[in-house]
């Protein structure tokens, strides 16, 4: 369960993660970079970040009773997917203040970029990860954190 | 209307008004000033700035593990758990307070002794960086003032009103992390009469520089402290 919300926080980091789409001022893909930061460092801060953002839980609503058994299975889906939407923002804005309060500066990039930094298991994203992070400055200005 | 949709309505409606958890209330907020302090306890003296123009506000404490970085009995401090009967945690606000000065009340907390860290708002956790403290038998800790607010621009208070996120963050209240900011007590610091001649000392803080995020909040660091340096 906890290795999935990880690789969930990820994924909101990659291409296609519909919570960035929703959002027209803020670009779909990016990543972290922080100069002067050592490939040890960002690896570190990488796999702390991942772990306290994989962590959070959204709020819990009471439960709902209903004598309509159709009724009651629709609850806990609509109540499944309202969990899950809110668990993924949630984990984006949290691994985001992680890496603002660890230093680094948020950076748009492509699509394609993001599909090449974000995929492998997480011992070769996280590589790829700490390296990007780690590497030289980005030409474009940051991103509000 | 169909018990599908009178259903559904109510989950929409529980996510809207439901605030996050807080750990569970562990050690005991006093009502009224006690007339002397018992020898084999510690206190915590604590002024909790509202939230906003309506809220009151709560922090959570928790025993602190400084080698392990984590909260006792959790992580990787899994191994050194507070002992049964020992407190875990306290939760302090919005009720029980001893004074209520405008937009701050004080409240006093009896607790076990030990060392201590601010772990949590009502919707964030400190992971990323807070303050210890040794809470000492048969003497107040005085942990200055405390004022929380979310990073959206909310805050009654001027010098959080100013910290604010990303827009895509702030679009959704659930994802705002809190700020918080402590003011260390000093000589002008307000006392409760009350307690005015009880044995008391400001905290020694030490910066907690990380603990897991084992109560499931959104993640901050706590702002560098404020008022005279730690004793």
């Amino acid at each position: 369960m906890r290795y999935a919300l990880g690789i969930l926080a990820m994924a909101l980091l990659a291409a296609g993660a519909s919570a960035a789409a929703e959002d027209e001022e803020d670009p779909d893909n990016f990543f972290f970079h922080k100069p002067g930061v050592s490939r040890e460092a960002a690896l570190a801060d990488w796999d702390e970040c991942r772990d306290l953002a994989s962590a959070v839980e959204p709020p819990r609503g009471p439960s709902v009773y209903t004598p309509n058994v159709a009724a009651a299975a629709a609850a806990g889906l609509v109540q499944g997917f309202i969990r899950g939407g809110q668990r993924r923002h949630m984990g984006e804005a949290a691994m985001r203040k992680c890496f603002q309060v660890k230093g680094y500066g948020r950076y748009g990039m492509t699509k394609e970029e993001a599909k090449l930094l974000y995929s492998g298991g997480w011992k070769t994203m996280r590589e790829k990860l700490a390296e990007k992070a780690a590497g030289p400055a980005p030409s474009q200005p940051a991103l509000v954190p | 209307m169909s018990g599908l949709r009178r259903a559904l309505l109510a989950i929409v409606a529980a996510f809207v008004a439901v605030p996050a958890a807080a750990p569970t209330m562990a050690a005991e907020v006093l009502k009224l000033a006690p007339p002397s302090l018992d020898p084999k306890q510690a206190y915590l003296l604590v002024r909790l700035g509202k939230r906003d123009e309506k809220v009151w506000n709560l922090v959570s404490f928790h025993r602190y593990d400084p080698k392990a970085e984590d909260l006792r009995g959790k992580g990787r401090a899994k191994g050194n758990p507070v002992p049964k009967g020992e407190d875990k945690a306290a939760v302090v606000g919005p009720k029980s307070f001893l004074a209520e000065d405008g937009d701050i009340r004080t409240y006093l907390v009896a607790v076990t002794p030990g060392r201590w860290v601010i772990a949590s708002s009502p919707t964030t956790s400190y992971s990323l960086g807070s303050y210890q403290f040794d809470a000492k038998a048969g003497e107040i800790t005085d942990l200055g003032t405390f004022y929380i607010g979310a990073e959206n621009g909310s805050s009654i208070w001027p010098k959080l009103a100013g910290i604010r996120s990303a827009p895509d963050i702030e679009k959704r209240a659930y994802t705002v992390a809190d700020a918080l900011l402590v003011e260390r007590a000093g000589q002008t610091t307000p006392v409760p009469a009350a307690i005015a001649a009880l044995p008391r000392r400001p905290a020694g803080y030490l910066p907690a520089p990380r603990f897991g995020n084992h109560s499931g909040q959104m993640i901050n660091a706590v702002l560098p402290l404020e008022g005279p340096a730690s004793p």
